[in-house]
């Protein structure tokens, strides 16, 4: 088990240097002139000169990226380009609210799977199950910025029970804010959870070690819930793990439309920018993130389910 | 308007030399102004850029910043004139060549006196600093002396007729010279100016934090304890707030809800005409865009006030000249009627007369120039053109049209934040302003010829006569397609009182209080 | 022999979703679901024609335009017999749209969707049948796709290529072929196990032959149906980029781009914004139930 974990993060370096020059090199064949796009249009020639210069873009490509790595390597990230400061600083600040959000939606995801999933399950066949089934192919399906507009204009404006977005203070603003943000991404997460949750659920619910447990006697309750839904969760963990990434990534949108200062809107507002520091920092960052997560499912896997062994 | 200085001359010169133009009539502000509270605005375009003047170029910047900072003058609350701001009083030689400035007696924020040394220091900075963007502005100005503790005298090379006018601008405001120098960039993450509000909290892309200065030298202002600016650049989520109560005031509305908010009696629609114009750019050095006739033909084959009524919601006015609705602006230009039939005769003279393409190249996820390119693209079918929408966002926009001056056609629009003329025009007509003539690379030499002397003309009547001039030269030439003077396009509660959107965009918010 | 649910993995690529793809599959065909099997199917394949027919025939049957302003027609205009779903900003009959936009959306959509299922199946089949060097390269290529966040790559590509149709889809190329290769390559690494496999190479078959004869027909299966809901996310993807300014440009419809353009309007008819969002949820159920019912209909037995 150790090995596997060891080759894993050892792995995962050569994945990092990849990703780091990919960004680096591909910002650079995207169009624009960071310096021209932070000063705008009435900048003249010479204060963009200036400016490429103060920002070391001037020096060779390579130059550049060594300096990129030796400075990540010793954790600076270097500035960024628009709000001059430095990008680990504003990546701390700005990853609150996105995993605030991201959590926020996976429990309230988990909260409307699980019991669903459950009904489904139990009810096989017959109408409650229907109603399951046909409520997550309309969940996932929904497009997060339409879904999220109907939200706001409903809850927070219409009937004034919510606050418009934004990310409040204290934990309970938070909570208070972030409920339709949440709820909007939880959605979509359910509906995975749902599916596949229930499908491992009815899978378990026949296999060996249920049978034999219902033979000595415990109760059928019991059994569900002490042996089933342990195993189950196995399912929801790795989709959790795999959509935490997408999640993270992919909460832009509705970062945008409730103006949650998060870190999806702060790398899509950092592409239009040509920000390069955010944007290299935050893929790093993120890269890191996904592979760290993919590993600890992984594992965790191997300690939910007992049947499964690395080596 | 404001006594300034002495005599006519002075007078006329503080105002750059032009007529007063009258503004929308001001909404319901009776009663008395209620001392405290906070007011909660958005931020609609991004956020601040930078706290530096001389850098920023950006609306939100500029308008932000004219908050925190004083200048030596500034525009008066009609929008049209120049007042007295960390000047009391100031006087000029009769050639025009010497300024001198008599400063009152008030504080920066930090509690230092404001001195000529700052004044001398900061504007000095403006103009000789490498990363100013401003520099060129007042690039007459010969030496600056701090005659006194209080007095600043300033001398020109040349005359310079918009140089009242030009002070005014935000570029051109004064810092404390000691705390500048000791904090160096750094003083822009908390700066500190002498203005009627003080700098208080800045959570990036988030919200803007600014208190009241107590020690403000206007004599009981402002009213308002604590400003609070929103970054919501999504349109959807500004509207929403403001809706669900948040918002005192918020910017960039839609137009085509305008009308549905005003039939709220408990919201006040802003109607205000801003110096502002928007515009198609014509790149004249590319064939077949280098052809004046087909240009004009184009200009005569846009119906603008179509525009206005679909896209606009009948919020704006035809534009006539590059100039927008302003000091200086000709109000006797004719523009280019819609007139189909003189489109077709003069496409039939011209470079076009075989039908012509157009790549459009618009902002991306800017909804108003989308609607304006689909209209713009349908009406020129008609003469044979066939133009063809490209979006880009921003980084690749700045690549093609100015960096490498490739492109057919860009939609394009600009305010002024000054109110003489010179400044604009030396923008968007002069050949080597700076933007190569917004990008079009329009090229008149006479036209040039008469932009340098009219900054120069100090007689008030004779350099309306050279700006009337340039206008109908630079209509004739036609190297932009003339759209539309937007107006209005701000709401806000009827608990707010005296706010005003001045037609240079920024806002007076030390005169502004709400009701209980 | 190794069944699906005990394995013993020796090498750190094997992500434990192969299992669950696996548990899924195997136990689908143990469930008595033959009395729901053809209905999701059926009823899937009865929308998704129904729309289909819509978006194919009503642009040709229409008397409107689907792009040039019209404003002899009433501007945002209720249903009526004329504009069986009213018109929008510009006078434009919005069903003629809508259903103009649906045929850029699915053939996006599928363009999109068959060639990285294609593509990314092969690898898969390919890295899971040989493993050694190939499947080491191909899982870092994996690794390192899906470690950067696909809204960043996607825009990054868009931003490089220039905005427009055909770049959306070459985007999507490069970012979507990644879950197929997990997924058969963990399948194929299974059924390169199994009992038959060893028979047809006892008697000669060559590498090629096992691969497409033996091996493909059962590991294509869960790819297929994760086609399915590709396509949805495809259509959500090509909307939320119309949506950022990214995606395709007016006047052409796009029920993403629809969505977007409609924001400024919302106060003065909601409409415009919910339609569009309507039309990509129904088409999203279409193929969700296309994609339950073949999972139930292609299952092998055992």
């Amino acid at each position: 088990m150790i090995a596997y974990v060891a080759r894993r993060l050892l792995y995962m370096i050569p994945v990092l240097f990849m990703i780091s020059i990919f960004i680096f090199f591909l910002l650079r064949l995207v169009p624009g002139d960071p310096a021209a796009v932070i000063l705008g249009d009435k900048a003249t020639d010479q204060a963009i000169e200036a400016l490429r210069k103060e920002l070391s873009l001037d020096k060779p490509l390579t130059t550049q990226y060594v300096t990129f790595i030796k400075n990540a390597m010793s954790g600076d990230l270097g500035d960024s380009i628009r709000l001059n400061q430095p990008v680990t600083t504003i990546m701390l600040q700005r990853i609150v609210p996105t995993l605030f959000l991201t959590v926020y939606a996976t429990l309230l995801a988990m909260l409307i799977a699980v019991p669903l999933a459950t009904i489904g399950a139990l009810n096989q066949g017959k109408w409650p199950d229907f109603i399951v089934r046909a409520f997550t192919m309309i969940a996932i399906a929904m497009p997060s910025f339409w879904i999220g507009v109907m939200l706001l204009q409903f809850f927070a404006v219409k009937l004034r029970l919510l606050p418009v977005g934004g990310f409040g203070h204290g934990f309970l603003g938070h909570t208070e804010s972030l409920l339709l943000p949440a709820l909007a991404l939880a959605l979509s997460i359910s509906s995975v959870l749902i599916r596949n949750l229930r499908t491992a659920l009815l899978d378990t619910l026949d296999a060996d070690f249920i049978r034999t447990a219902r033979a000595k006697g415990l109760s059928a309750r019991n059994v569900y819930i002490g042996h089933a839904l342990r195993t189950s969760l196995l399912s929801t963990i790795t989709i959790l793990g795999v959509n935490v990434a997408y999640l993270v990534g992919g909460a832009a949108v509705t970062e945008t439309i409730f103006a949650i200062p998060g870190v999806g809107q702060l790398i899509v507002q950092a592409i239009f920018d040509r920000d390069y520091p955010i944007i290299q920092g935050a893929t790093l960052v993120f890269g890191l993130l996904v592979l760290c997560i993919n590993l600890i499912t992984d594992l965790s896997y191997a300690f939910l389910d007992p049947r499964v062994k690395y080596s | 308007m404001l006594g300034i200085g002495s005599g006519m001359a002075a007078a006329a010169l503080a105002n750059g030399g032009f007529p007063m133009i009258q503004t929308a009539a001001a909404q319901d502000d009776s009663g008395d102004p209620v001392i405290g509270g906070k007011l909660i605005m958005s931020l609609a375009d991004r956020d601040v850029d930078t706290f530096d003047p001389i850098i920023s170029t950006f609306n939100m910047s500029i308008w932000t910043s004219l908050l925190i900072y004083d200048q030596l003058v500034r525009v008066g609350p009609d929008g049209t004139s120049i007042e007295p701001g960390l000047a009391e009083t100031w006087s000029h030689s009769d050639d025009g060549l010497t300024y001198t400035f008599s400063l009152r007696d008030t504080t920066f924020h930090d509690g230092s006196p404001v001195t000529a040394d700052d004044v001398v220091y900061s504007l000095d900075r403006a103009l000789t600093s490498e990363t100013s963007t401003w520099r060129s502005l007042i690039s007459v100005v010969d030496t600056m002396t701090a005659v006194d503790d209080k007095t600043v005298e300033i001398k020109l090379s040349d005359v310079w007729a918009p140089f009242e006018a030009d002070l005014a601008f935000v570029a051109f405001s004064i810092f404390p010279q000691a705390a500048l120098e000791s904090q160096g960039d750094d003083f822009f993450q908390h700066p500190i100016g002498s203005g009627p509000f003080q700098f208080d909290t800045w959570e990036k892309e988030t919200r803007i934090v600014l208190k009241r200065n107590e020690t403000y030298w206007e004599e009981g202002k402002p009213y308002l304890d604590e400003l609070e600016f929103r970054v919501l650049t999504d349109t959807n989520a500004r509207m929403l707030q403001f809706q669900g109560g948040e918002l005192d005031i918020v910017t960039s509305v839609p137009y085509s809800q305008l009308e549905a908010l005003g039939a709220n009696p408990e919201i006040v629609v802003l109607e205000e005409a801003s110096a502002r114009i928007d515009y198609i750019g014509m790149n004249t050095k590319r064939a077949p865009w280098d052809d004046k006739t087909l240009r004009q033909a184009i200009n005569y084959a846009v119906d603008k006030q179509t525009i206005i009524d679909r896209v606009l919601f009948g919020n704006g006015e035809v534009a006539t000249s590059y100039l927008p609705l302003m000091a200086g602006h000709d109000y006797d230009s004719p523009g280019y009627p819609f007139d189909l039939d003189k489109a077709k005769e003069l496409v039939a003279q011209s470079a076009g007369k075989d039908g012509f393409k157009a790549e459009f190249i618009i902002p991306s996820g800017d909804t108003f120039s989308d609607q304006v390119g689909q209209l713009v693209a349908a009406q020129l079918a008609e003469i044979g053109g066939e133009v063809t929408l490209v979006a880009l966002e921003s980084g690749a926009r700045t690549q093609k049209v100015r960096t490498d001056l490739d492109y057919d056609w860009q939609k394009g629009y600009y305010s002024t934040d000054i109110i003489d003329p010179d400044q604009l025009t030396q923008f968007a007509v002069y050949t080597d302003g700076g933007s190569k003539a917004i990008y079009t690379q329009y090229e008149n030499p006479e036209v040039n010829e008469k932009i340098q002397a009219a900054a120069r003309e100090l007689d008030p009547d004779a350099r309306q006569e050279l700006y009337d001039q340039i206008q109908q030269m630079h209509l004739d030439d036609a190297p932009m397609i003339f759209l539309v003077y937007p107006t209005g396009g701000a709401a806000m509660s009827t608990k707010v009182k005296n706010f005003r959107i001045l037609p240079t965009g920024n806002y007076r918010l030390w005169e502004t209080w709400k009701e209980e | 022999m190794t069944t699906s649910t005990s394995r013993v993995s020796n090498s750190p690529d094997d992500p434990p979703i192969a299992a669950i793809f696996l548990a899924t599959s195997a136990s689908a065909s143990r469930n008595q679901w033959h009395r729901f099997r053809n209905t999701s199917l059926v009823s899937g394949f009865i929308l998704f024609t129904a729309l289909l027919l819509l978006i194919a025939f009503y642009p040709m049957i229409s008397p409107w335009s689907a792009t040039q302003p019209d404003f002899s027609q009433p501007t945002f205009a209720p249903p009526s017999l004329d504009h069986p779903l009213g018109t929008d900003n510009f006078g434009r009959d919005f069903l003629t749209r809508i259903a103009t936009a649906g045929r850029i959306d699915l053939m996006i959509a599928l363009l999109a969707t068959t060639v990285t299922l294609a593509v990314g199946s092969a690898l898969g089949l390919i890295s899971g049948y040989f493993g050694g060097w190939f499947d080491s390269l191909i899982m870092r290529l994996v690794d390192f796709t899906l470690a950067i966040p696909t809204l960043v790559l996607v825009i990054a590509i868009v931003a490089v290529l220039g905005i427009g149709t055909a770049n959306i889809i070459y985007a999507v190329w490069i970012v979507g072929w990644v879950t197929y290769t997990r997924v058969v390559r963990s399948e194929t690494i299974v059924a390169r196990e199994l009992e038959y496999v060893d028979a047809a190479r006892v008697n000669g078959a060559s590498h090629t032959s096992i691969m497409i004869r033996h091996i493909l027909p059962n590991v294509m299966v869960p790819a297929i149906i994760f086609a399915m809901a590709d396509v949805v996310l495809n259509i959500l993807l090509c909307s939320s980029l119309s949506f950022l300014g990214l995606g395709v440009q007016s006047p052409t419809p796009e029920w993403g781009l629809m969505v977007a353009e409609s924001r400024d309007f919302f106060l003065k008819d909601w409409k415009l914004m919910t339609y569009p969002g309507i039309a990509i949820l129904v088409f999203g159920v279409a193929f969700s139930l296309i994609g339950d019912g073949l999972a139930k209909a292609l299952r092998p037995k055992g």
